[in-house]
């Protein structure tokens, strides 16, 4: 069915936040089309994946859906490694969830840094627009100032119930994710071998690349 | 490799199948006096005067995968220690008032520093919420028209033990901030407990208010723990079982004395690398194998083993298994004796027995065997306990599918 320049991607995605902001809904949105209120709390980690088709080429995201306790904080440093982009998700409807945000993201990157020393690409995400809206999020330019301060790469207004920009977001995500991972390509200096580990790609000297 | 990875943990989804029968059981009482005196009806298991046989009531959980429903409210408030296994039927009816009361003042104090969090606060959207909240009060109306319609007597011996109790707790003093947190939490969680079950139905939901009480009480008296995410699922089986809240709280309380430090996270880390460590015993292979992908982590495993599988298992078998595990029967026999009753036990089994006991009899001898010696080199000091050797099962169940299939 495929054919032999048909390119797979996989990129691990975490999606991190409060307690209760909707980060299970999100991703049960998003993957599986639908939507219960009555969800029960997220316990250590879940796992969820998506396929989306991409320019001809595969794209498959592998969402880790994590616990919004602080409760378990060290043991974050296990769930981030070697992931590729992240959602942080906020309630509108609840502000000290959005206090929590740039504690995520300092977290997120203190512990996880890209192959070229870069933070992994993380978007914002304003969940439960359709209950009522923050007072800052009502203010478009503080938004963007804010995402731009804290190194989002772009925030999104987002509703798992009303099924509101969420594919939107993942597509935004995976653009920049896309675009990281070119850009640390590109960067590897000609004349250093770089082993990578990335069976995924199906590279044409994969011999080479198994007999070191 | 990425379908193991990202393939859901089976009965994930899955509603129980007691979900269509209707909660005929309404919201849970205060206090069941009654059970002080009742008689545990297994065989051996409780003297005349009440007094309970302790080993033999754990091995005849073990022996039998777990008591009847009808007889697991009794049960449980033994095996977790809420009544001492040593004591009689009339000193229980003594120590059932003492705790009532101990529970209503650690409450009332609770409730008089965060007179805002006494009630859950609504958002309006949820509309069973909403009638839970009414059940709930009536239960209260209730239960302070009992309180009243006491005989002088009863009333001055309460009056009594109440003073004690405020001696007793007068020298508590919360952080605010963190109760205040934990409030906030367990306002989050509890609506999110498992409301599909029919315990929580109808009148039931009011259960849901009840499970809040406990849980508040129980993280502003414990500090060192709080409330952690997880704790609701947990509490909700005992509330279901017990159907009291005082007894609830009791022996949730008990319950948390041993695995509190689950709920922190470097015990329950702790437990992860011993299941991976157990794992790279018996089965190198696969240990191999998940290593390679990277998941050598088990951070997978978090959630069965801070639970109990309640997730993993149709509701009921779930409970029996935490049950079976909360037994304590294989780590406190001795080893070397019963290992032959064992194997003679497992041989009759699989002619005649039922799948839970025969699984739970092949891991009793596997736990026998691997408790006589440590795993790899370095000596582990936390004691390998049943609930580890069963969360191997699922690992055996994977192999077979994935390695199968491929």
């Amino acid at each position: 069915m495929q054919n032999n320049h048909h390119k797979e991607h996989l990129y691990k995605i975490l999606v991190i936040g409060d307690l209760g902001v909707g980060k299970t809904s999100i991703i049960k949105r998003y993957v599986h089309h639908n939507f219960s209120p009555n969800y029960r709390a997220t316990i250590g980690v879940d796992f969820a994946l998506k396929v989306l088709n991409w320019d001809q080429e595969t794209v498959r995201l592998q969402l880790w859906d994590i616990a919004g306790q602080e409760r378990f904080g060290n043991m974050t440093r296990v769930y981030y490694r070697e992931a590729m982009g992240a959602f942080i998700v906020f309630d509108v409807t609840r502000p000290a969830s959005f206090e929590a945000v740039t504690k995520w993201k300092e977290d997120l990157d203190s512990k996880l840094t890209l192959a070229n020393g870069k933070h992994v690409a993380t978007v914002l995400l304003a969940n439960k627009c359709d209950q009522g809206r923050d007072v800052l999020t009502n203010n478009g330019i503080k938004m963007e100032q804010f995402c731009q301060e804290n190194g989002f790469v772009g925030w999104y207004e987002t509703s798992a119930k009303e099924n509101i920009n969420i594919d939107e977001a993942a597509n935004c995500l995976v653009k920049h994710i896309m675009a990281s991972e070119n850009d640390m390509l590109q960067s590897e200096v000609p004349d250093t071998v770089t082993p990578q580990l990335e069976k995924d790609k199906g590279g044409t000297c994969s011999s080479c690349f198994r007999s070191q | 490799m990425e379908d193991l990875r990202t393939r859901q943990t089976p009965g994930e989804e899955t509603s129980s199948s007691d979900t269509l029968q209707p909660n005929v059981r309404g919201t849970a009482a205060v206090s069941s006096p009654a059970l002080c005196a009742a008689r545990l009806p297994l065989p051996g298991v409780m003297d005349d005067e009440g007094r309970v046989d302790e080993s033999r009531l754990r091995m005849h959980i073990f022996k039998n995968g777990g008591v009847s429903p009808a007889e697991r409210g009794l049960a449980w408030r033994f095996l977790f220690g809420m009544y001492p296994c040593s004591s009689t039927a009339s000193e229980r009816s003594l120590l059932q008032e003492q705790l009532l009361v101990r529970y209503k003042v650690m409450k009332r104090k609770w409730q008089q520093v965060f007179p805002s969090a006494v009630r859950l606060h609504l958002n309006g959207t949820d509309a069973e919420l909403v009638a839970a909240v009414r059940y709930f009060d009536e239960r209260q109306a209730q239960a302070q028209q009992q309180t009243q319609d006491q005989s002088e007597e009863v009333r001055d011996r309460l009056a009594f033990l109440e003073l004690q109790a405020q001696i007793l707790f007068e020298r508590v003093v919360f952080d605010r901030g963190e109760l205040q947190e934990a409030i906030r939490i367990i306002d989050k969680d509890v609506p999110r407990t498992n409301r599909d079950l029919s315990y929580y139905q109808g009148e039931g939901s009011g259960n849901l208010l009840v499970l809040r009480d406990i849980l508040i009480t129980y993280a502003a008296f414990h500090p060192e723990v709080s409330y952690a995410q997880g704790m609701n699922d947990l509490c909700s089986r005992f509330l279901e079982v017990l159907h009291s809240e005082v007894d609830t709280f009791w022996s949730f309380s008990c319950y948390m004395e041993k695995f509190s430090k689950d709920f922190r996270a470097d015990g329950l880390h702790r437990k992860i690398e011993l299941e991976a460590a157990l794992l790279k015993e018996l089965d190198p292979q696969l240990y191999a194998h998940l290593a390679t992908d990277n998941m050598e982590s088990f951070t997978f495993c978090h959630r069965w083993l801070l639970l109990g599988f309640q997730r993993e298992f149709e509701h009921s078998d779930a409970l029996r298994l935490f049950e079976i595990l909360s037994c304590d029967h294989l780590e406190l026999i001795s080893q070397q004796v019963d290992r032959a009753r064992y194997q003679e036990r497992l041989a009759r089994n699989y002619s005649t027995g039922e799948a839970y006991l025969r699984s739970a009899e092949c891991l009793g001898i596997c736990l026998l065997n691997i408790m006589t010696y440590t795993v790899g080199t370095e000596s582990i000091q936390t004691p390998l306990n049943f609930s580890l050797f069963v969360s191997l099962q699922p690992f055996a169940k994977i192999k077979k599918v994935h390695f199968i299939s491929h």
